[in-house]
């Protein structure tokens, strides 16, 4: 049994980590760079070593995340990757994170700091071998499903650091089955929740601790294996770092890491300094539920609109302020959040287009947020029970849309080869489904495959399908039979779905849909994960594209596939086929439920030859149609992957088959021609702003819009002063006009 | 009794290698440039260069020479080339319907792996390949099986005549057909396959039909239809250009067919029908020349380490055992194709040395400058400095000396380059840069060495360097692991060529299963497992028995070795390849030692802290080896000659930038030390193909088989 050390006896110059956890804010306040740190004077007096030592820590991560998440028990982290690792500095500043979703190095970085602040060095204390985990929200996780193990690290009973790993369990013990559905209204029924607690001691987990995870969730195993990823993965860091310790020395161990943080800042700063503009940039986005007289409590029988607007302002010295001024109330659903997961959502772009080259807390310094109490990206302020089991539901939409204010920022610089028209529309419709399954055993089963994302037009070219994501660094759809052995299915067809991206000189990357039956089962029962089907675009592209359609998921109860499959007829493989308005689904008989009205918000029960087609959200594109190269929309007519109708209206193509080659035929002068008829409507569609601006405030004086959208603006200016200032200005509102 | 000599080649990215081997064992290595336009030249180049080393000429006595091969090998890249550029043959095909999309979505996976791990952060650097078979020639065909097995949706054959009908038109010169779960059950596939054919014979037409379930019966539909369709797409026309080069060996008197390697190491002749297995069998020469060395000198245990001019390959030899991948990435493509496992970064003697222009920190690679136009030393255009070029400026490298002088290199080039491009923006010294950056590589490969050595003790390891850079890097690289020894030998540059000369003829065979062992079974639970492993492994060996001899090997001389992949049951995907120490499992006590065995593999993987027998066992795949032996070279061993070098194998001093400093070097010729010699460094080794630098903390003794083991010198 290990001795156990008060950390606070033993930490540097005899403070506590609290004290210099305050410290180090204290020194960026004051000298605008991490602990003080003017000078790089390790890099400078050796940039060799410092070279090596960086490239050690980047292996050291990458082969804690190749060979621990092989341990694990579910698709998501094995697979698809949903897990990171860490290393953290003893005041839980990240300095080095492995691949897999790389945003979590915010939140993993906050989970320290709160076991700092909520003086644990006391009680329960922080020794040798600990585990503490948190999934809680409030304590730093970006939602349940998130769940966080971190470990001291400690040399010569000095505590030196911390090694962490997260990953996204399939499964938390929530009333409805999974980690991420959006409909449990508050906390209570989200599932297990482990409170930033002391799991385990001499790397094992405690037996009370297991004791609760055998009884609260509903697949015991794969959270044990999920776990023993986590820490395997984190006992690797700790060994090479002791490694490391001992070459170098931990007073060159010190300094070095805390110079490493300092430059990733730095890279960051020097990256927007030179590719962005700096000022100010605003986009809003939206999302809606259509829930009236549905829902599990009266609170949640409401349509509802959310209104997130974003504004940023980057300043000459490469640091970006962020607003989220306007965003509206708490939810009464699973969808909140709170600032520190907005700023997880912000490295989100930050990792990919700012700080790749060093992604750790110094790339989280370098922008700061602000969000209004009592909204849904700051809930617990005002609302200490807040539901938050899919809390990306708001985090991943405004992550998305600042993909695309730091590209225009970019494109304004020249930097096109850079430039993303944003990140898309959310998530995907996936389904999360508890029942017996078809070994005969009780489980939960997750189509994950939906993270598997197109990429969004770029200023250069089309958007690629299916080959990222923006959370993960290394998302896998992985295969269907991968699938059909996991969970009682049988798919029908997992292609590109037409038309699916955004449409513009450049299209955005088109989505996949999975068509599935439930198969080999008595029945199961499900709802739709999160963030759920809203009817608004999430991102709508840029320079003149037009949006994608929402995402969305169809289902049928008592479909007539059997019937159809026996009599040669044919079935349903795709979303929509010959038209972006038809819906496959209606071609088949049955209890069908069409588009984002009605998926799954309600549980709902399945059986077998019951379909249900999911549709990953296409990316928006960039530029106007009418610009784009007519042989890229014959290339995307060959390949099957526009609709002859989106030809001729939206990119104003003339286009005819040509049965004998197979393949189709553009008619340039009639295509030129019909672009001009576009443009000269357009024109004709024309007013002047004063002219709509007039036209427009009547209606907006006599509320003449949806209820939704009303209660939507009064939320937004009840909780957000500039944007109650704003609006009142823009419309010449009377003083007295309240929404 | 007739000379009958056994010849094996590697046709490389850079250089072609044979080995050529007399009935003695005794062997001659030869070398030259790859031409891959025909690889042919390359091989009959080097064929003549091996035995000039005996004093004898190839096109002189061509006839005679070649009528006393027993056994000639042939490993080169033209398959992959094949694949790179897109020159194969036109396929089509006949895939579920709903997945005609698959190989253009490529798991989402296929559009980055393989990138280096900064790289994977950025989403503008990911681009599918194209695929191989463009969207055209893809038909959909509606049909479903379950995984059990179990028709769900019926074949539509009106599907797939009109599909084959609208691809042959197309002029399609290869059919692949693709069906889900087909790996369980083969039905449709195989009676989609009859109605194309009774298609192509209503058309008059005739093209080779190839299916999934029949070349690869393993689950997982992306790699198992892109199987399917290298094999369809590059296997022909790759043994057409086999044929050609077996033709002028046969023109010349050899009397047998030609063989290849295969991706798990094993020699297969050039007809074998699933030759897509040969695809990937670059790095396996090294491996099994490592292992083979190993069970000459007594070594069970070997870190297999290959510094090239691009890459750092590593494969880690446990028990004599070589790891296998099972699902590699190829060509941007996931296969199911059992390839020997050998892990690469992009860190080589040709990798460039550059600034970040935002962190002023240096970055080395990923890329590299190749052999064309190669380091800035080379003076073929390349301005960018590698490390190859950072070896000659602190004069490890001779100018003079590079290739056995058939190449001059420019030092003042390379100074220059570096100077301007590194030394100078950093406000360092040129030689201090160039020092350091040899650490800074030397230091990426020991992190690759140490990722693949995590769950291993390196003490029970020997570390054998090859490849051309291998010996120049090895005491960088090797580190400050307590390694149990660290070893390279003259014939370093070609070790891979002696690798597939060393390999045995050897095929395995694998399929999807599912049987589960609870924890803590009874005898009658771990027999109803059992029955499964033993119906399932008595029709591998049969399959594969049949095979062999059908390829002319007695089948007394076969040796069959069972095999499971097991995993703890829940565990997602990670399975492990475990040995079975029975041939069959015919009690409750064998079914005991095949668990011990997954758990003892296991532990050393993932340590004890991993393990979860409370789960139960899982076993998700099986698979037959079967081997037969086959001639071999014999590595001499030597009576040891004194510690000091003979006078002839001093090639005199020169001065080398080491430890901060500029330092004087003993130079040896590689080839006149003798066994028995040791050497001190400070020191440089050189033979035409390779130099072995040895640090002045280091020292080298030549044992009897002529292995150089480098030691840290004793104080």
């Amino acid at each position: 049994m290990s001795e156990i050390v008060k950390t606070a006896e033993k930490a540097a110059k005899g403070k506590t980590l609290k004290q210099r956890l305050e410290e180090n804010e204290k020194l960026f306040v004051e000298t605008g760079c991490l602990f003080g740190l003017e000078e790089l004077e390790l890099k400078e007096k050796d940039p060799i070593n410092y070279g090596i030592l960086w490239n050690t820590f980047q292996n050291m991560l990458y082969t804690a995340y190749e060979t621990a998440r092989r341990i694990s028990g579910s698709v998501t982290l094995t697979e698809q990757g949903e897990c990171m690792w860490g290393l953290l500095t003893p005041t839980g500043d990240s300095i080095v994170t492995s691949g897999g979703i790389p945003c979590h190095l915010s939140p993993q970085s906050l989970t320290v700091k709160n076991i700092i602040r909520l003086n644990y060095e006391e009680d329960p204390g922080i020794n040798e071998g600990d585990i503490f985990e948190n999934n809680l929200t409030q304590f730093g996780t970006t939602h349940a499903g998130d769940i966080h193990d971190l470990l001291p690290i400690f040399w010569e009973r000095e505590l030196v650091g911390w090694a962490g790993g997260m990953n996204h369990a399939v499964e938390v013990g929530s009333m409805l089955p999974g980690s991420n559905c959006n409909m449990h209204p508050n906390m209570f029924g989200e599932g297990m929740h482990v409170c930033l607690e002391k799991v385990g001691s001499n790397y094992e987990f405690h037996r009370s601790y297991l004791m609760r995870v055998e009884h609260c969730v509903r697949t015991p195993s794969a959270w044990v294996l999920d776990c023993k990823a986590r820490v395997g993965g984190s006992v690797i860091i700790r060994d090479k770092v002791l490694d490391l310790i001992k070459k170098y020395g931990v007073d060159y161990y010190k300094n070095v890491t805390q110079e490493l943080i300092e430059d990733g800042r730095r890279n960051g700063v020097q990256r927007l300094k030179k590719q962005s503009v700096p000022g100010r940039l605003r986009k809003s986005t939206f999302f809606d539920m259509v829930m009236n007289g549905r829902g599990l409590i009266p609170q949640q029988q409401n349509n509802f609109i959310r209104s997130l607007p974003i504004e940023t302002k980057l300043g000459l010295d490469g640091r970006m302020e962020i607003s989220l001024d306007g965003a509206t109330q708490v939810e009464p659903f699973g969808t909140n959040t709170t600032p520190e997961n907005m700023k997880a959502g912000t490295l989100i772009p930050f990792v990919q287009l700012v700080g790749h080259e060093m992604p750790n807390s110094g790339t989280a310094s370098l922008f700061d947020l602000e969000a209004p109490a009592g909204s849904c990206v700051n809930a617990f302020a005002t609302n200490p029970f807040a539901g938050s089991l899919s809390g990306w539901s708001c985090v991943h939409p405004y992550g998305q849309t600042m993909f695309e204010l730091i590209s225009r920022s970019y494109f304004s610089r020249g930097f096109v080869e850079e430039v993303v028209s944003s990140a898309g529309n959310s998530g995907g419709s996936r389904i999360i489904l508890e029942g017996i399954g078809m070994y005969g055993k009780h489980g939960v089963f997750d189509n994950m495959e939906m993270v598997a994302m197109p990429m969004p037009a770029r200023a250069i070219a089309d958007g690629d399908p299916c080959c990222w994501s923006s959370v993960h660094s290394m998302p896998d759809q992985t295969n269907a039979e991968s699938y059909e052995a996991w969970y009682p299915a049988l798919y029908l067809g997992r292609n590109i779905e037409p038309d699916s991206g955004g449409f513009g000189k450049y299209r955005g990357g088109l989505a996949f849909t999975s068509v599935f039956m439930i198969m080999n089962t008595p029945g199961l029962w499900g709802t739709n994960e999160a963030p759920p089907n809203s009817l608004s675009a999430g991102n709508y592209g840029v320079y003149g594209s037009i949006p994608t359609g929402p995402r969305g998921a169809d289902w049928t109860h008592r479909a007539n596939l059997k019937e159809l499959a026996e009599s040669r007829k044919p079935l349903i493989h795709s979303r929509r086929s010959g038209d972006l308005r038809s819906p496959e689904i209606l071609k088949l008989q049955g209890d069908i439920h069409n588009e984002i009205l009605g998926w799954c918000n309600d549980p709902e029960q399945f059986k077998e030859y019951d379909v249900i087609v999911c549709q990953r959200a296409g990316q928006p594109g960039m530029g106007d149609p009418i610009e784009r190269d007519p042989a890229l929309v014959k290339k995307d007519l060959d390949e099957g992957d526009t609709f002859l109708w989106t030809a001729n209206n939206i990119f104003c193509v003339e286009a005819s088959y040509d049965d004998k080659a197979e393949e189709w035929r553009i008619d340039y002068d009639k295509t030129e021609k019909r672009r001009q008829e576009m443009r000269e409507k357009r024109k004709s569609r024309g007013q002047p702003f004063k002219e709509w601006w007039k036209t427009e405030r009547k209606k907006v004086i006599a509320k003449e819009m949806r209820e939704e959208i009303v209660a939507m603006l009064r939320s937004s200016m009840q909780l957000g002063p500039r944007t109650n200032k704003e609006i009142r200005e823009f419309w010449r509102l009377p003083s007295d006009f309240n929404f | 009794m007739a000379e009958e000599y056994l010849v094996s080649c590697d046709a490389g990215g850079t250089m072609t290698d044979v080995v050529v081997i007399d009935s003695a064992g005794r062997f001659v290595i030869g070398k030259h440039p790859t031409t891959p336009q025909d690889e042919g030249l390359g091989y009959w180049g080097s064929f003549a260069d091996a035995l000039s080393y005996w004093g004898m000429d190839l096109e002189k006595a061509k006839g005679e020479i070649c009528s006393q091969i027993g056994m000639a090998v042939y490993g080169g890249t033209t398959m992959l080339n094949t694949l790179i550029t897109r020159s194969g043959a036109k396929v089509g095909l006949l895939i579920t319907r709903g997945f005609e999309d698959i190989l253009r979505t490529g798991r989402c996976k296929q559009a980055y792996a393989g990138q280096p791990l900064s790289d994977t952060y950025r989403m503008v650097l990911r681009k599918h390949a194209e695929p191989l078979v463009p969207k055209k020639l893809i038909k959909g065909v509606t049909e479903r099986i379950d995984l059990f097995g179990n028709v769900r949706i019926p074949l539509y054959e009106d599907d797939v005549s009109e599909g084959v009908t609208k691809l042959l038109d197309q002029g399609i010169e290869a059919l692949v057909i693709s069906f889900l779960q087909s790996y369980i059950n083969p039905a449709h596939e195989k009676r989609a396959a009859e109605i194309a054919r009774d298609v192509m014979k209503g058309m008059g037409k005739e093209i080779p039909i190839f299916t999934g379930s029949n070349l690869s019966p393993i689950a997982r539909e992306v790699s198992r239809t892109n199987t399917a369709i290298v094999q369809a797409y590059a296997v022909e026309p790759v043994r057409k250009h086999l044929f050609r080069i077996e033709q002028k060996l046969k023109d010349n008197g050899y009397p047998a067919n030609l063989h290849t390697v295969l991706g798990y190491g094993g020699k297969c002749d050039i007809r074998y029908e699933r030759l897509y297995e040969s695809l990937a069998s670059g790095p396996v020469g090294g491996l099994f020349g490592a292992a083979y060395l190993g069970q000459v000198i007594g070594e069970q245990n070997i870190v297999c380490t290959d510094v090239g001019g691009t890459s750092f390959d590593v494969g880690v030899i446990t028990q004599g055992i070589i790891p296998l991948e099972r699902e590699p990435l190829v060509a941007r493509m996931f296969v199911t194709m059992p390839m020997t496992d050998c892990r690469s970064i992009g860190a080589g003697t040709g990798t460039y040395i550059r600034l970040d222009p935002y962190t002023n920190s240096i970055k080395l690679g990923p890329d590299s400058a190749g052999s064309v136009p190669g380091p800035v030393s080379y003076d073929s255009g390349n301005e960018t400095p590698t490390i190859g070029d950072c070896d000659l400026v602190v004069g490890i490298l001779d100018p003079d000396y590079f290739l056995g002088g058939k190449v001059k290199l420019n030092v003042d080039k390379a100074y220059t380059a570096l100077k301007e491009r590194v030394a100078d923006p950093l406000g360092l010294d040129v030689y201090d840069v160039a020092e350091g950056v040899i650490r800074m590589v030397d230091d990426s490969m020991h992190q690759h060495l140490w990722t693949l050595m995590v769950g291993r003790d390196p003490k029970d390891y020997v570390v054998f360097g090859y490849g051309g850079g291998g010996p120049m890097h090895l005491a960088g690289y090797v580190g400050d692991l307590p390694w149990k020894g660290i070893a390279t030998v003259p014939y370093a540059s070609a070790a891979s060529a002696l690798g597939c000369a060393a390999m045995d003829y050897k095929h395995r065979f694998h399929k999807t299963v599912s049987t589960f062992v609870p924890y803590q079974a009874d005898e009658a639970a771990k027999m109803a497992a059992a029955q499964v492993l033993n119906y399932q492994w008595d029709e591998l060996e049969e399959t594969a028995a049949v095979e062999l001899v059908k390829e002319g090997v007695p089948k007394e001389k076969i040796t069959f070795t069972p095999v499971a992949y097991m995993r703890y049951n829940g565990q997602w995907i990670q399975d492990l390849e475990t040995r079975s120490p029975v041939h069959r499992i015919r009690s409750g006590a064998d079914m005991d030692k095949l668990i011990d065995e997954f758990q003892r593999v296991y532990t050393s993987v993932y340590s004890t802290a991993g393990r979860y027998p409370e789960a139960g066992f899982h076993v998700g795949e099986i698979a037959v080896i079967a081997v037969a032996p086959t001639i071999k070279p014999t590595l001499p061993k030597y009576d040891l000659a004194g510690k000091k070098p003979p006078a002839q194998a001093r090639r005199g001093r020169r001065r080398v930038y080491s430890d901060g400093e500029w330092q004087e070097a003993e130079i040896y010729e590689m080839d006149e030390l003798q066994p028995g010699n040791e050497v001190s460094g400070l020191a440089v080794i050189e033979a035409p193909s390779t130099t072995f630098f040895v640090p002045s903390d280091r020292e080298v003794y030549i044992d009897e088989w002529k292995v150089f083991w480098l030691r840290r010198k004793t104080v």
